[in-house]
């Protein structure tokens, strides 16, 4: 892959909270990119840390009690945890951008719906002051309020969760960013909504064709219907990286396995039981030594309570963190 | 007459309407019609789905089943029959006052979504699992004490765990509590209102299967509510499809999902993401205009008509009525 192709990379993402019970490693060296064009799916449980890997890249950890320990996000040849907070608010919203899970709390219920859309692209200076006006109309129209110009001096509590979740998303788009971040933006949602709202959020590549797609969210029918690349997390690490199709076609890492197993596949063969990952999903400070799943897998070796396997590339642009796949598990131990 | 038609539930053009009061001197000015005029029957021993987007009313007829909707809204209008066949014969819950309900409450049990809020914080597991055995039954503290580790033991706790306290459990263990309170009084009957979805995938088959093995084990009859179409199918004989408030689609799940035929229905089903990233591509998807109207205001005729694809002239004048396909299905439209 070209240098080029990269919008944004992130090396040994660590981010700590620090809670009376203990540490809370939430991510613990997550490294990816995130290609120009692409749309890029974050898959894992509650507690498996997409969502605060989320957060991390746009500086948004509440401090304290989290703190991003160590790491790097490059976005345009910068570090975007080292440069200053009054850079990072020009980038929040218009070179990365971010729709969040409740549609009912993320807006702001004593400012009209018009005065939200405006105040981003005003925030960026995007366009004219004459005409922000009609670019928040604009925007409105493009997610489908109908009448939107009326409905710009409407407040929040006036819109049904679908309507607020499109009026987010076109918060996020307003100034076409280079990255759109969308944590569980469809898990609120009915189901003939949620197909709506992915339409909306893929059609950004309409208005800016290089720009990067990521789905945060814990369903894996939802990544397998938008996503090009996807990546499995669990107990605060990445799993396995690979290729939608490869992915869900054959999965490598026992978790990856076992989370597909477990979903009621009627589309498939009617099966009486479901497969179940055996245990619960620990609590962050309660993760084991070694491998993070080595107490809840079917394949568990010696080694994997004992050594941490790394994230090994098995195929090209396949990755997977699993002793079954390091190429000598037994060295590794010594 | 009792058990010859195999039906233990038959529910009977239910209606539920939440009277809305405002203006100067609080009169009602508005009427929500959450379920408008719904019939349908819970075979005995099976699992019924019952499936729709918010504010289709999927809640409501639970919750009007276990008689409780009065709890929260005083002022709701129940009106229509939901019989109960048990073996002194048939009664109808559907105005049964809270006292008359009594008797027939350890019958019908209901499990709640959320494992968070329906547990009480303050009380222990044996405590909470207790506490239907002390209402209903009149077991000695011995038999009781006994019963909850015989319950806690079936839904995959340890009886060690009793004198705990909820916060100490995670979700899937908390749902298993609902679960052993459900079944606390041997009920007959249990209304499963979206059991799992608060739950991670990976939680969400246990807990499923949980629910089919007591089912096999003690005859339950379910009625499962969720708006996870993939979960529902998979653990339901037959389904339910509902849209504000009417039933549109009625039959076996093999028959609805393999071939629905109301467009609510099929719209529904082709928006289902499946994980399945090549048979997404090949797949059609019917992408529905708008959001579900509000209750308050229901279109007139179908309630459907204003996002049909196929929304005749006519549809505005005439309620469809549930109509017998002739497949073992039911549809309410009389274009299909």
């Amino acid at each position: 892959m070209h240098r080029d192709e990269i919008l944004l990379e992130v090396k040994n993402l660590k981010t700590y909270f620090r809670t009376e019970a203990g540490l809370g490693k939430a991510i613990d060296g997550v490294d990816f990119n995130v290609r120009k064009g692409e749309v890029l799916g974050i898959v894992g449980e509650s507690g498996s840390g997409k969502s605060v890997t989320a957060l991390s890249l746009i500086r948004l950890i509440p401090n304290p009690p989290g703190e991003i320990v160590s790491g790097e996000v490059l976005f345009e040849g910068k570090d975007l945890l080292k440069v200053p907070l009054e850079e990072m608010y020009k980038v929040r919203g218009r070179d990365i951008a971010m729709i969040f899970q409740e549609p009912m709390t993320s807006l702001n219920p004593v400012f009209s719906i018009g005065f939200q859309v405006e105040e981003i692209i005003r925030h960026h200076g995007f366009v004219r002051e004459s005409e922000v006006f009609d670019h928040a109309v604009k925007m409105l129209e493009h997610v489908g309020i109908p009448d939107a110009a009326k409905r710009m001096k409407d407040y929040p509590h006036q819109f049904s969760g679908g309507m607020r979740q499109r009026v987010m998303i076109a918060i996020a788009l307003a100034c076409d960013p280079a990255i759109l971040i969308a944590d569980e933006p469809t898990t609120a949602l009915d189901v003939t909504i949620q197909a709506q709202i992915i339409d909306l959020m893929l059609s950004l590549q309409e208005r800016r064709k290089e720009a990067a797609i990521m789905i945060i969210t814990h369903d894996l029918a939802v990544i397998a219907e938008t996503c090009q690349r996807v990546i499995v997390m669990y107990g605060g690490m990445i799993q396995e990286v690979a290729e939608a199709e490869p992915l869900f076609e054959e999965p490598l890492h026992p978790y990856t396995i076992g989370l597909l197993k477990s979903l009621p596949r009627p589309d498939l063969q009617k099966q009486h039981r479901l497969y179940t990952i055996p245990g619960t999903v620990p609590s962050i400070i309660e993760f084991p030594a070694g491998c993070k799943f080595s107490n809840r897998c079917e394949s568990v070796m010696p080694i994997c309570s004992r050594v941490e396997p790394k994230l090994t590339e098995v195929e090209d642009g396949r990755w997977v963190r699993c002793h079954l796949f390091s190429s000598s598990p037994e060295e590794e131990g010594e | 007459m009792m058990g010859d038609n195999g039906n233990i539930i038959e529910v009977r053009d239910l209606k539920v309407r939440y009277p809305i009061f405002g203006g100067l001197f609080l009169s009602k000015v508005a009427e929500i019609k959450a379920v408008d005029g719904v019939t349908f029957d819970m075979e005995r021993g099976e699992t019924l789905g019952m499936v729709g987007e918010s504010g289709c009313g999927k809640t409501t007829i639970g919750r009007a089943i276990v008689n409780i909707l009065q709890a929260t809204a005083p002022d709701v209008v129940v009106e229509g029959n939901i019989f109960l066949n048990n073996e002194d014969g048939q009664v109808d819950l559907a105005k049964m006052k809270r006292k008359e309900m009594r008797p027939y409450r350890s019958q019908i049990q209901m499990i709640f979504q959320d494992p968070f809020a329906s547990l009480n914080p303050r009380l222990t597991v044996a405590r909470i699992v207790e506490e239907p055995l002390l209402i209903h039954t009149k077991m000695s503290r011995t038999e009781r004490m006994e019963r909850i580790g015989w319950l806690l033991n079936k839904v995959g706790l340890s009886p060690e765990q009793a004198q705990r306290y909820p916060h100490e459990f995670s979700g899937g263990q908390r749902q298993r509590i609902g679960i052993a309170r459900a079944l606390a009084t041997n009920p007959k009957v249990i209304i499963a209102d979206e059991p799992v979805s608060a739950l991670d995938v990976s939680i969400q088959a246990q807990v499923i299967n949980l629910l089919q093995d007591l089912q096999d084990e003690f005859g339950l009859t379910f009625l499962f509510i969720a708006h996870d179409l993939s979960v529902v199918e998979h653990i339901s004989k037959r389904i339910a499809v509902m849209y504000l408030g009417d039933l549109v689609e009625l039959g076996p799940s093999t028959i609805v999902y393999s071939n629905p035929k109301h467009p609510y229905t099929k719209a529904l089903l082709s928006a289902v993401p499946l994980p399945d990233p090549k048979g997404a591509k090949a797949r059609e998807r019917i992408i529905l205009k708008g959001d579900v109207p509000s209750p308050l205001a229901k279109p007139s005729g179908c309630g459907f008509r204003t996002r049909c694809p196929i929304a005749r002239e006519s549809c505005a004048k005439e309620v469809p009525q549930l109509r017998d396909y002739g497949d073992g299905t039911k549809v309410a439209c009389p274009w299909v």
